[in-house]
């Protein structure tokens, strides 16, 4: 009993110094972002979470997100398109305040980022070239050196093909176009991205494309993400998600860009 | 020009020529077809083209002639900024004090023999960083509040990318400055010891030899390299679209990605660098005629 008060005593004090450790860090950037009244976002272009309609202006779930985000802070928002191989260290070099941008919760990318709660959860799938591997029925079967897979660089699908597939020969590409071209050209037998992408190209290429499994590889929390040490900017953007999960405003928009295509007539398809 | 020109033989169609037209036209055709066989693609230029010129929704110009006005900005201030670096680095070069030289020499050198990519990146996420809130341009670039007037936005786009901006021309700029640097430095070195001393046999002052004797000479040799280093430079600005520097590559990345029309979009990007290319060929052509006038005479 006595020590168990004494660690009470102990982890209280050390969240009590965290904290004002950490608004002694933090607090300017929560206020100089509210004192600028524009909420500098980072993205990057990612079917259907961030994309360019026919116009050029930017859509999909992730434009929906931080303009409601910003509608109910009253704040304005301001997108900065960030190549995604760059889109941590652009963060960290203060090019934006916050990267909502579906990036997915890893303890990897924790080291370098402080997420916020998750907004959202999807799943990666394999999608296969018919011609190359036409009876796909166990996973196994993609379990080897001569299987080719192709993903996108950086991305969870990297995760997922090695925990799934650690024998298969990785294709990385900057972009997922690039990533589904190479399975089309059957430069790859498989191609590993977030849903809807892959049920969405193997309606589109039904003669070369189909999927093998109808479960997700891996399961992942997408979250906003600060710099480390911002939790008052965290706590801000944590009390909106839980007000928006609750009010099912979050699910509803997930729903519309990642479980019907009604968009796809706004860009060029 | 003209005469040495005219000395040419006049052109007339041999066998050779038939010969060879044929092989490139058979090769061309192969390539076609291989590729055609090869990639399983569904080509859709019309909906390409179309995307191309749509207008943005406020009625200004298409996304990605955005993108091409962007790379055509950041193509003229690097230049703009590569020359003035280039010209003080070469100076710097020539000068009498020791330290000053080998300053101007590392920097040459340590651009030279690091990947552009590379000095991109650290340039932009450590120095470019420092180096914004350092010239207290935090204020001006970065907490802006939108409001430009028609100049500037003519000059510089819109103000939400000044920073973006920036960085831009600073990456492409220094890369470009040391191997112009060098350019120079080559120009003067290719003229005779000689030149100098008959310009002080003729009792003219060190800036009119350099004015009227020098410099004329060396615009003449350093044009044809300097053309090839502004046109890599336009190429060079295709890299920073990984540090998301809003050009023409970047915007190009982004309607890909969206669209799915990888191939005609790159392949239109492709064919914007190669006009702008051309385009500042032929300018460059024209200044190299126009400072050999002097041999004509």
């Amino acid at each position: 009993m006595h020590k168990l008060f004494r660690n009470l005593v102990a982890i209280t004090t050390t969240a009590l110094l965290m904290m004002t450790n950490a608004n002694a860090e933090s607090s300017s950037t929560l206020t100089q972002m509210q004192a600028r009244g524009i909420i500098k976002v980072g993205m990057s272009t990612f079917v259907p979470w961030a994309m360019r309609n026919k116009q050029g202006e930017l859509i999909g779930f992730e434009i929906d997100v931080a303009k409601q985000l910003a509608k109910d802070t009253g704040l304005k928002v301001q997108f900065i398109p960030t190549a995604w191989d760059g889109i941590i260290p652009s963060l960290q070099a203060n090019k934006f305040d916050v990267i909502i941008g579906g990036m997915t919760v890893t303890p990897e990318r924790a080291k370098s980022v402080l997420f916020s709660q998750p907004y959202s959860h999807s799943g990666t799938k394999i999608a296969v070239n018919k011609q190359l591997l036409p009876d796909v029925v166990d996973s196994q079967q993609l379990n080897s050196r001569q299987i080719k897979l192709a993903v996108r660089r950086g991305a969870v699908s990297v995760q997922a093909a090695k925990t799934h597939f650690p024998k298969a020969k990785l294709l990385q590409f900057d972009d997922e176009a690039q990533a589904f071209q190479e399975v089309l050209n059957g430069n790859a037998h498989g191609v590993i991205a977030s849903t809807p992408k892959p049920e969405q190209e193997a309606i589109m290429f039904a003669d070369t494309l189909y999927l093998p499994f109808d479960y997700s590889l891996s399961q992942g929390d997408e979250a906003f993400a600060v710099r480390l040490g911002e939790h008052e900017k965290q706590a801000f953007f944590n009390a909106w998600i839980e007000k928006r999960s609750a009010d099912g405003w979050l699910q509803k928009r997930y729903n519309y860009w990642f479980t019907t295509l009604d968009w796809q007539d706004q860009i060029a398809k | 020009m003209m005469n040495s020109a005219s000395a040419l033989p006049r052109y007339r169609i041999k066998a050779l020529d038939i010969i060879l037209v044929l092989l490139f036209a058979s090769l061309a055709v192969w390539l076609y077809y291989r590729a055609s066989v090869a990639l399983q693609y569904h080509w859709q230029w019309s909906k390409a083209l179309t995307l191309i010129f749509t207008p943005s929704a406020d009625g200004g110009p298409p996304y990605f002639f955005q993108g091409l006005v962007a790379t055509l900005r950041l193509s003229l201030w690097g230049m703009l900024f590569a020359s003035v670096i280039g010209l003080l680095l070469a100076l710097a070069q020539a000068s009498h004090y020791l330290l000053v030289r080998q300053l101007a020499n590392a920097y040459i050198q340590l651009i030279r023999n690091i990947p552009p990519l590379v000095f991109v990146f650290i340039f932009y996420f450590f120095i470019a960083n420092q180096l914004v809130p350092m010239l207290g341009l935090q204020g001006l670039l970065r907490e802006h509040n939108g409001n430009i007037n028609d100049l500037q936005a003519m000059l510089f786009g819109p103000a939400m990318l000044w920073e973006n901006l920036l960085s831009g021309v600073l990456c492409v700029g220094m890369i470009a400055a040391a191997y112009i640097a060098e350019v120079l430095r080559a120009g003067v070195v290719t003229i005779a010891k000689g030149q100098w001393e008959a310009g002080q046999t003729l009792g003219l002052s060190r800036w009119s030899q350099l004015r009227y004797i020098i410099a004329p000479q060396v615009i003449t040799a350093v044009t044809p390299a300097l053309a090839g280093q502004f046109i890599s430079l336009v190429k060079d600005s295709s890299i920073i679209a990984l540090i998301s520097i809003q050009e023409l590559t970047f915007v190009g990345t982004e309607i890909a990605n969206s669209s799915g029309m990888i191939f005609e979009i790159w392949l239109c990007v492709g064919i914007c660098y190669l006009l702008l290319c051309l385009l500042l060929s032929l300018a460059f052509r024209y200044l190299e005629n126009a400072s050999q006038r002097h041999l004509q005479r």
